[in-house]
This record gives structure tokens, sequence and C-alpha cells, in this order.
């Protein structure tokens, strides 16, 4: 058997369980028929769509690798899950603190995520980035949330 | 004739008041400024501003939202010449010739003619939209069902196919757009799909944090840490520096009119773009050049062609969004987004039922591009040093806006998960290499697919041979099936040439 590339192989397999996702999803409504569809009718057809699809990008795999299909660059961990901590801090944070406290920690972490500065840059970073936004949204646009609130 | 003068004066007394002023200055300084900068693309931008326009009325949102469109692209070049980095995706052809006369001293010429050409491409382009609109929108209100069916395939087949990379996977990235679309209550049935018991989302997936979350978040992530401070390859650029010789004019005149001519026609057609508008430009300046060993080390036509092309082309993409209500690429694609959450549906009607949208957009185009002609020529100081903010201080900014920005269009949690979701979606796609760009068009469009599928097919009792026999639904399939055959044949082309070329090396 010829060798298959992996990128192929798991872009293939992602593209078919949208495919799988899909079709289990459409089953759970009424197909009707072409001349009065129910909801699961265009669900059901683009699902099937993509397990075909998806195969048909796992059998690219089978023709010999190209340059510019290796792998994308996959970020690093540290900077990944600081960037996404801060965000789901962020989510935590607005409603029950407010947005000073909400931005000040979900740049904090987002911060961390580049070595290369002091700490102390970090820190001012934490502050003058919330006194920004605050300035901006809140005061220029007159956005509806509080600055500051206390309802953990 | 009477009709377009009236039609322009409408125009000119939208985008001349002093609120179409106002936000047209603030879309294209805002534009310019993250075309500038490396790391913050147009796409990102925009998807931050949307929320920030809901209070203004649609005219003016997206007189600013267009401005920062086509702002960024000006700005774009200006790190592309300066440090050999594209600040936009667009303008990545420009380091290859911008950078080499920036290094040989000629910069200032260099921002100079870059300026020049963007506006006689955006012009250019504008003149276009403006002549072509009108008579394309009054053919489109004859078509019904069906054709916008058909439409609707063709610009997702031609955005699939043409983008860069495996046609497979670009059709693929719309299907999941598809499927993504259909999140939320089934108009028909008031079920919800797709929800997975996420009740919040019965309005369907929040565009904005869908957007930030594929573009946005993964774009940060990339480059926090990545993106170091660089040296400027010339610190002052003083006015007299970017005089061009009058060898630098002729040479680039030619370039920069063939780079429009380009540029018009990809902007226009759905599914391309600037990028692709660019490259072509630059490969026809190279082929009628006299001497093409000049492209690479500093050739002006190098820079004026594909900077005319893709400026052109942001113009023209706005003929199919704003005539027909099929976006040309993601960014209208988002565009289109804002005018429908603005309670304006994009389409043929556009012109005729919001005529002060339509000109006054035309019209704010014109001062738009004045306007960036003075801030990239006597202001370019200003962003030259802007290119010295280092990313390590931006980016924390962008974290700050793209939670508020979220949040804040509907004061909803949800849609931070959704963000989150999505930026989680968006490093995983890059890394297996889709490109995300067709499934934000996919996302779009498909409610409207689905909608015009069922409601044919329910006229004609389930007849699907109806799309085939309409004369234009036909035509439109056609040419969607043409595009197909052509990206297969010329993909199996360009792979048995690899072969054989392969093969010729092994053999010797």
């Amino acid at each position: 058997m010829a060798k298959l590339n992996k990128i192929d192989v798991l872009a293939g397999l992602f593209v078919i369980l949208i495919g799988v996702l899909s079709v289990i999803e459409s089953l759970s409504f009424s197909m009707g028929n072409a001349r009065n569809m129910g909801p699961g009718y265009f669900p059901y057809y683009i699902g099937l769509a993509m397990l075909i699809i998806g195969v048909g990008i796992v059998l690219e795999g089978l023709r010999p690798p190209r340059e510019e299909m290796q792998f994308g660059q996959l970020p690093s961990l540290r900077g990944l899950l600081l960037i996404l901590a801060g965000v789901i801090a962020f989510a935590l944070m607005i409603q029950r603190f407010g947005m000073f406290p909400a931005t000040a920690v979900a740049v904090f972490l987002g911060s961390l995520a580049d070595e290369s500065t002091p700490l102390l840059q970090k820190i001012l970073l934490a502050i003058a980035v919330p006194v920004v936004s605050v300035l901006i949204f809140k005061v220029g646009l007159g956005m509806n949330a509080d600055i500051v609130r206390w309802r953990p | 004739m009477n009709d377009l003068m009236s039609n322009l004066s409408l125009g000119f007394s939208v985008a001349f008041s002093l609120q179409g002023l106002w936000y047209c200055f603030i879309g294209v300084t805002l534009g310019t400024f993250v075309g500038v900068l490396p790391g913050i693309g147009a796409l990102a931008a925009i998807a931050l501003l949307l929320p920030l326009t809901f209070g203004l009325e649609a005219t003016h949102a997206l007189i600013m939202l267009a401005g920062i469109y086509y702002g960024s692209n000006y700005g774009g070049s200006t790190a592309s010449i300066l440090l050999n980095l594209p600040g936009s995706p667009s303008s990545a052809v420009t380091c290859l010739d911008g950078y080499p006369m920036a290094q040989h001293g000629r910069a200032g010429v260099a921002l100079f003619i870059t300026a020049i050409a963007s506006f006689v491409g955006s012009i250019i382009g504008m003149i276009i939209m403006g002549i072509f609109s009108p008579p394309l929108a009054a053919l489109a209100m004859s078509f019904s069902g069906p054709d916008f069916f058909a439409l609707m395939v063709l610009g997702l087949v031609a955005a699939s196919m043409l983008s860069s990379g495996s046609p497979l996977r670009g059709i693929a990235m719309i299907g999941l757009g598809l499927i993504l679309g259909l999140v939320g209550r089934d108009l028909h049935s008031g079920l919800l799909r797709f929800s997975y018991g996420v009740d919040e989302l019965y309005e369907g997936l929040p565009l904005v944090a869908v957007a930030l979350g594929i573009f946005g978040l993964p774009e940060v992530i990339r480059n926090a840490g990545k993106i170091m401070p660089r040296k400027l390859s010339a610190r002052d650029i003083t006015f007299r520096s970017m005089v061009p010789t009058k060898d630098d004019w002729q040479k680039s005149r030619g370039a920069m009119l063939r780079g429009t001519g380009l540029g018009s026609f990809f902007g226009a057609l759905p599914g391309t773009g600037g990028l692709l508008a660019a490259f072509m430009s630059y490969a026809m300046e190279k082929r009628v050049a006299k001497d093409p060993s000049r492209f690479g080390n500093g050739a002006i036509e190098g820079i004026a062609g594909p900077e005319a092309a893709n400026n052109a082309a942001v113009q023209t993409a706005f003929i199919p969004t704003l005539t027909l209500g099929i976006p040309g690429d993601v960014i209208m694609a988002i565009m289109m987004g804002a005018m429908i959450i603005h309670g304006i549906q994009p389409g043929a009607a556009v012109i005729t039922a919001h005529p002060d949208l339509f000109w006054g957009l035309l019209v704010s185009f014109l001062i738009g591009n004045f306007l960036l002609l003075l801030l990239n020529i006597p202001l370019i100081g200003l962003w030259v040093r802007m290119l010295s903010i280092p990313y390590s201080v931006l980016y924390p900014f962008i974290i700050a806006f793209i939670c508020i920005g979220v949040y804040s269009v509907n004061n909803s949690v949800t849609d931070l998960y959704v963000l989150l979701f999505f930026g989680v979606l968006g490093c995983l796609m890059t890394y297996l290499r889709f490109e995300p760009a067709p499934l934000v068009l996919g996302l779009i469009l498909g409610p409207m697919l689905e909608e015009n599928l069922r409601r044919t097919l329910m006229l004609h009792r389930g007849d699907y041979t109806v799309f085939l026999t309409r004369p234009i639904s036909g035509t439109f399939l056609a040419l969607a099936f043409l595009i197909v055959v052509f990206t297969l044949w010329a993909a199996f082309r360009s792979r048995s040439i690899r072969r054989a070329a392969r093969n010729s090396a092994a053999a010797e």
C-alpha cells in the first residue's frame, strides 16, 4: 500500500468527523422530502457531502508530498494556553467583578505568553490596557457594563 | 445621465455631511493604522469595530467599516517596504521590490509611488463600481429563488476553488461554514438545530465572536513572543526623498493602469480578490518589462502595478456584494453581516431601496482616498514612527479589545465561549492547513442558501431540474461547473508537470 501523508489523513478525518456529526444531528429532525423539506433535510445532505469530501482529502494524501502541504505551524503551548486562559478569565469575571478587573487579569495572563519582556512591563500593561479600554468603551462609546462591581 | 447626476448629488450630500466626513476619516485612519502594523489584519479590525457601529446609522457604519478596509491596503505597503514584513496579506507582493528599493535608499520614492498607485487603482475601481453596479442590480431584480440559489452556489464554488491550496479543502471549509450557519432556530419548524443544549444560540452563531475567534485569536496566539522589534531600513522620510524621477514616473504609469485593469476584474469576481490580482499584476509587469532581471532588485513597476491592482480590487469587490448579495471575499462577507445587523438585506434592492447608502458609500470612497493620499504622503513620518511600537506592547491591547468587543455585542458571556471555541478551531485549522476564509462565506450564505432551496423546491413540487432549465440559474450552475472542471484540470496538469520534473531529475 502506498504511503499516505499524515496531514491529509488527519485533515480528512476532521472533515469526516464533521460530516458524521452533521448527519447524526440531522437524524433527530424530520427529513421531509424535496417538495416539503423538514429541518433535517439540508444538514443531512451537507453532512453526506462532507463525508465524501473527507474521504477525498484522505485520498489526496496518496500523492507525493508537496512542499506547501506540510503541517502548519503549531503555536507554542505556553502562548496558546495563557491567551486562552486570559479569555476564560475575562468570561468568568466580567459579570462578577466588572470590566476593569476582568480586562486586567486577561491582559496579564495574555502578556505572560511573551517571555522576552520584563515583569514590570507586564504589570504596567495590566494597568494601562484596562484604563485605555474603559476610556474607549465606557467613556467614549457608552458601553453598558460596570467598570467595577462585586457580585461573586 | 440625469439620473446619475441626481444620484451623485445625493451621494455627495450624504458623504459630505459632517458625520459622513467624520466616520470616513475615522475609518481610513484606523485602517492605515492596522494596515501599517504587522500582526493585525483588516479583517480582525473590522470584526472588532463592528460592535461599535451598532449605534450608528447604517450608512455611517458602512462608510467607516469600508474605510478601514481600503485604508488598511494603503498602510499595508508601508511595513512591506520598510520592514520587508507585509502589514496586510495583499501587500505581500510589495515586499518583493519595495524592500530592495528601501535598501537602496529609495524608501521615500517607493512609499510615494505606492500611495499614488493605490490612489489611481482605487479611483478607477470606484468609477467602475459606480457605472456597472446600477445595471447589474437592475438585472438582478429579475432574479428569483432558483437564480439566487444558483448564484450563491457559483459564489461559494468560486471562493473555494480559486482560493489558494487544495480545492477539496476549500469545499470542505464551505461545507463546515454551511453547517455552522444552520446553528440556531429553524425558521420553518421553530426547532433548535446544532445548538447542543446551548439555548442562547437560538439566533445563530454570533458573527463577531466567530470571526474574531477564527482570525483574531489565532493571529495573536501565533505572533505573541514571535514578532520581534526590527530595524527600520529608513527612519526619517523627508519630503524631498519622496519625489520620484522622471524615469520612475514613466515606468510606473503603464504598470498602474495595467494593475488597475487586472484588479478591477478580479475584485468584481466573487471568490478572488486583492492578493490574487496583485500577484497577477506582478507577473504581468515582469513579462512586459524589457529587462525582467531588475525585478526583485527594486523595480518600481513591481510595486506600482500590484498596489494599483489590490486597491482597485478592494473597490470593485463591493459590486457583487451590493448588487447581488454575494460577497466577493471574507471581509465583504463581514460587511454583509454588518448590513444585515443594521436591517439592510444585501442584494439587488440596495441601490433602489437605499440609494443614500449606495451613493453615499461610493462618494465616501472618493473622499476617503483623498484623505489617504494626505495621510500617506505628507504624514508618512507618523506611520513610520508607529512601526517601532513593539508587538509585545501591542498584543495585550488586542486581547483586551477582542474580549470586550465580543462581549459588548450582546452583553453575553456565551459569546465569549463561542470566541474561545472558534479560537481553538482556528488554531487547529491552521495546523491542518485549512483556509478559514471560505468558512465565513459559507456561514453567512448558509441560511440564505437553505431558504432559497426550500422555497424553490416547494414552488416547483420538489423538481430539482428547475435549477437547470431556468436560463439564469442554468447559466450560473454551468459557470460553477466550468470553474470546477478548470480547477481540477489545472491541478492535474501541475501534478503531472511536477511528476515529469521529478522523473527527469531522477533520471539524471
